[in-house]
């Protein structure tokens, strides 16, 4: 006791005045910006969706928010009935598909074979993400032209073999599956990034032991590889689970005007473009009623995700 | 010297800070014009920028209010979206041009300048109202209070475009009738005649009447002149007020989903007898707006569907052997309503009708910006807007097309004043609460659809398009009204 009692405790140091200082106008910034930006902002959408902007009344001038309870919430649902909203939601959700079983498992694979050095395999990288760094108007209007009817590669190439080719943009839903299409070619590159440093931060002893084993390259994909990039594929999984709400610029910049491929996102985004603001409380309402259904799924399949394979660190 | 690094650091943050809070709380409002010169800003399209910088110096050289060629004339392609956050939040600019402004709401929050004491200056000998075109006059004018807070950019004409050059080429007469417009389709696709005869045989194509992309609205112009000339303009009128859901009712005289067959029964394939006729190029409803222009610049198809700013945005590329482009009035449809004559009423829709040019109110050069706009209202300086985007007009009147110089004033831009002067113009600018509200729109739904490409595919027909509109407009008409009121007040 008595040499425990003999141990001087530490007194711990006061910091200065400056240190004190620093700390906080270090975190001012960040957390003004979280302030200001996310809370204030997510504050405010949601609490206009509970809001009717009254503007004139009676020949007088309002201009003031008053409480409206559940109207425009209402107002949505009854819209989900509707025609065009239910191909809003569905042109959204087909993202989702495309995003996480084709494109994921596309670039995963791709990355994959990058990892192992196949031929030509840096040629191919750059070739992957090189529609990642060019501007999108570009790219949609060098997409589009690919498949003109008089100027388009793809047209020439099929006529060639005698096939007559379809209207690729000209028709609903072939419009919108060129935009997965799209998404697909332009999309590919950041996944592949993305995989590709995964897998080359895995131990090269655990590959050089599969080779001593004589392990097929099939199964050192699926019992390596994939485990050990889980955690990865679980976040590209779920960023391609937000793309159902995100998908904007791809559809505005491939169909511009009215061409029954508008997403969520875009339908949003036109809707605060062309309107006054007067009935943004509607639209907010649609966004936030949209993403609190989906929320659940979202969060159940990170959960289902997380429990396939057993986070390792390495 | 860990602890001086430290003081620095802590002293330089609590500068910036401040300095930071003070930017953000000072006043709203231009920083980087100089008092007493202005800067314009306006959507940089079709019309291109050339009348904007001779304006100016014009303006500059006669009134001596500087107006920067480098600094105070800002084309912008974005100007549109950017529009209500700078009216709301402060900027430097003084005067916009744009289309799709939406200026009902920011000016009842007094976010733009009234301009009703521009309206009243003098003109030309007669007042700046005087000056604007009837029919776009009480556009301008916020319905609640009466003030003007707007004036018309341009008095748009579109419809169908005819290449002269191909037209004189092969003897074909500009169609004044729907019925000539067929026969004319007929004609060309009859005669087969190679646009391309030099590519090689598989790449072939004949010319085609029309050219058009998946940019469908484009046909918005003809058939919204077939519309007006079916309905007649006061019905139209009458619509924009949306008294009831029965102006939609094709049985109590709506005559768009007509117009919208007539469009279907000329541009959707169909058979001729007995055999199957399209008149447009190929896969016209998918193709880039930039790949149909093109063709029909090269001369490959006869007409196109388009405004007054197409040769303006083409000029770099027409081959004058190849193309000359002239606006066609819109041929007379069958039951077309008459004048007192017994003559077909002659109407034009007016393309960006709600295009608008405003002052924002927190300019510090509001009368000097105001003295740009009493200038430009002035018919000289009306034509050379005119001249410098080769036939676009302001929404002002003109007598003539005089003094225009040669060099500027083309077939396209007479057959733009042409169309402009000699037809009674209408547009689909509405102030009724229900617009402003954003719970209907004028003329399609706002589904997202493109109705042309879905008619044109065979993927609809007009009459379920407007079954479902109507019924859509019947079931929710009394709530949207409601709703709508309880935002501007009753109508």
């Amino acid at each position: 006791m008595e040499g425990i009692s003999a141990v001087k405790r530490k007194k711990p140091r006061h910091k200065s005045i400056y240190e004190t200082g620093f700390i906080i106008l270090m975190l001012a910034y960040p957390v003004a910006h979280f302030i200001v930006f996310w809370g204030i902002v997510n504050f405010n959408s949601i609490l206009r969706t509970f809001q009717r902007y009254v503007m004139w009344q009676d020949g007088k001038l309002v201009n003031s928010w008053v409480w409206a309870g559940l109207d425009n919430y209402k107002n949505v649902w009854t819209g989900f009935s509707r025609a065009d909203t239910k191909r809003i939601i569905g042109n959204s959700l087909g993202y989702m598909v495309v995003s996480n079983f084709i494109s994921l498992p596309l670039a995963i694979i791709s990355s994959y074979f990058l990892f192992k050095k196949m031929p030509f395999a840096k040629w191919f990288r750059v070739i992957f993400f090189l529609p990642s760094i060019i501007p999108i108007v570009v790219l949609a209007t060098v997409f589009r032209f690919q498949f003109d009817a008089r100027f388009g590669l793809v047209n020439g190439f099929l006529n060639i073999f005698g096939i007559e080719s379809p209207s690729w943009f000209g028709v609903y839903p072939n419009s919108q599956r060129m935009i997965y299409l799209y998404c697909i070619w332009a999309g590919l590159g950041f996944n592949v990034l993305l995989l590709s440093g995964a897998i080359s931060r895995l131990p090269v002893d655990l590959f050089e032991y599969s080779h001593l084993e004589g392990m097929p390259y099939v199964k050192e994909f699926f019992r390596i590889v994939i485990p050990l990039i889980w955690p990865t594929i679980t976040t590209t999984f779920l960023l391609g689970l937000t793309s159902v709400f995100g998908v904007m610029l791809q559809p505005m910049m491939i169909m511009p005007g009215d061409a029954n491929t508008q997403t969520i996102a875009l339908k949003i985004y036109n809707s605060v473009r062309t309107a006054n603001e007067t009935a943004r409380p509607e639209i907010i309402a649609f966004g936030l009623l949209l993403s609190v259904m989906a929320m659940p799924f979202i969060l159940a399949i990170k959960f289902g995700m997380e429990k396939i394979y057993a986070d390792v660190e390495f | 010297m860990k602890k001086k690094i430290l003081k620095f650091g802590t002293m330089l943050l609590a500068l910036s800070f401040t300095l930071t809070a003070a930017f953000a709380c000072g006043r709203k409002g231009p920083s980087t014009v100089a008092p007493h010169s202005l800067k314009i800003t306006f959507y940089d399209g079709g019309y291109g920028q050339a009348w904007a910088y001779k304006l100016a110096e014009k303006f500059t050289q006669e009134t001596g209010i500087v107006i920067y060629q480098e600094t105070g004339i800002n084309p912008s392609k974005t100007i549109t979206d950017d529009i209500p956050n700078a009216l709301a939040n402060g900027t430097d600019t003084d005067i916009f041009f744009s289309h799709n402004i939406i200026w009902e709401v920011p000016a009842s929050k007094g976010q733009i300048e009234p301009l009703d004491d521009l309206f009243a200056m003098e003109c030309d000998g007669k007042t700046v109202a005087d000056r604007v075109l009837p029919e776009l006059l009480d556009d301008c004018k916020l319905k609640f209070n009466g003030s003007y807070y707007k004036l018309p950019w341009t008095n748009g004409a579109g419809g169908l475009i005819y290449n002269k050059v191909l037209f004189d080429k092969y003897g074909w007469e500009v169609p004044g009738t729907y019925e000539e417009l067929v026969e004319l389709c007929e004609t060309i696709e009859n005669a087969g005649i190679l646009a391309n005869p030099e590519a090689p045989r598989a790449e072939q194509v004949n010319i085609k009447p029309f050219a058009w992309s998946s940019e469908c609205y484009y046909w918005d112009y003809l058939v919204f002149d077939w519309w007006a000339q079916l309905e007649g303009v006061d019905s139209i009128e009458n619509l924009k007020k949306l008294p009831s859901a029965d102006v939609f009712d094709p049985a109590k005289g709506y005559k768009f989903p007509e117009a919208v067959q007539l469009w279907a029964d000329l541009v959707a394939p169909h058979e001729v007898n007995g055999v199957l006729r399209d008149y447009s190029m190929k896969d016209s409803s998918g193709r880039h707006y930039q790949a149909a222009q093109i063709d029909f610049l090269n001369g490959f198809a006869a007409m196109m569907p388009n405004a007054q700013w197409l040769e303006s945005e083409m000029r770099d590329n027409i081959d004058p052997e190849k193309c000359e482009m002239v606006l066609m009035p819109a041929p007379v449809v069958p039951g077309a309503k008459t004048d007192s004559e017994g003559n077909p009423i002659r109407v034009n829709y007016q393309v960006g009708g709600g295009d608008s040019i405003i002052i924002p109110a927190c300019s510090v050069n509001k009368e000097e910006a105001k003295q740009f706009l009493r200038f430009m209202m002035k018919e000289e300086n009306a034509k050379l807007f005119t001249e410098r985007t080769q036939g676009v007009m302001l929404g002002v009147k003109y007598d003539n097309l005089d003094g225009i110089g040669d060099r500027y004033l083309t077939k396209f831009a007479r057959s733009v004043f042409e169309v402009n002067t000699h037809s009674k113009k209408f547009n689909l600018y509405s102030q009724a609460n229900m617009v402003l509200n954003n719970k209907i729109t004028l003329e399609w739904a706002d589904t997202g659809v493109n109705h042309y490409a879905e008619l044109y595919n065979k993927a609809t027909t007009v009459d379920a398009v407007f079954s479902a509109r109507l019924t859509d407009i019947k079931a929710n008409f009394a709530q949207w009204k409601s709703d709508s009121d309880k935002v501007f007040g009753a109508e």
